[in-house]
């Protein structure tokens, strides 16, 4: 693993640690939070890792919600080719 | 009480107000009448569809058109979705359970244009100048503060 990989991982598990439990009210601060922080760090995200954190987000979503996560990340991905 | 849906710009456009009126009527009369007055405004509304587009220049007349967005043949109903003007005008006329699915739809998409400002802003670290901050309400700045006091605890310095 490298150690940009490394320190996003450890991002990401602060993440899923911070996010037990939460409303997705509370969830939007820690995204900002994480933002800041990776920003600061130089440490980019990619769609991958949005699963991450979609998958905490999908937990207080209603099954009609959730089943919108799919097409979000799809959209997602197409404008993350589209940056590319 | 049931939805009352309002005549398209398309409708009100392409064809003249008296077929409306007719077409109010038509309800009203025996099934004789209905049957052969129908068809008559049918032909008729196609006679004046293909009239309204010997023009191409006919087009630029519609109000509602978003210039910043055109659909064509190649367009994802994605893109067409994720236009707000186009979204809200399909709204009025859509049967409540369709409204329903298409309101979650938006709300996704708006919460798909937070993200896509997370990822630009992590991405394009020199480039950002968006405050994240404005958009959170003041118990929601207070929880991000101390997310980041939390967050100042990992050491994501490069060794």
């Amino acid at each position: 693993m490298s150690e940009l990989d490394f320190r996003k991982q450890l991002l990401l598990n602060e993440f899923k640690s911070l996010s037990k439990g939460k409303k997705n009210d509370e969830m939007l601060p820690l995204i900002f939070a994480i933002s800041s922080k990776a920003k600061q760090a130089g440490i980019t995200f990619g769609p991958e890792d949005f699963e991450i954190i979609l998958e905490q987000l999908k937990k207080d979503m209603s099954p009609e919600e959730q089943l919108l996560i799919p097409q979000l990340l799809q959209l997602l991905q197409a404008q993350h080719t589209k940056k590319q | 009480m049931a939805k009352i849906y309002p005549i398209t710009e398309f409708d009100s456009i392409t064809l003249p107000a008296m077929l409306q009126i007719f077409k109010a009527i038509i309800p009203f009369m025996d099934y004789d009448m209905q049957r052969s007055i129908s068809t008559v405004i049918r032909a008729d509304e196609l006679i004046h569809t293909i009239n309204f587009y010997k023009s191409p220049a006919n087009c630029k007349c519609f109000k509602s058109c978003s210039s910043d967005f055109c659909i064509s043949s190649s367009s994802s109903i994605q893109e067409i979705l994720n236009n707000e003007k186009i979204l809200n005008m399909i709204l009025k006329y859509c049967p409540e359970e369709a409204e329903n699915m298409l309101n979650q739809f938006k709300s996704f998409s708006s919460m798909s244009d937070l993200f896509n400002v997370f990822h630009q802003g992590s991405t394009n670290a020199n480039g950002f100048t968006f405050d994240e901050k404005t958009l959170l309400n003041p118990s929601q700045q207070n929880l991000y503060n101390q997310y980041i006091h939390q967050l100042d605890q990992i050491d994501l310095s490069k060794k």
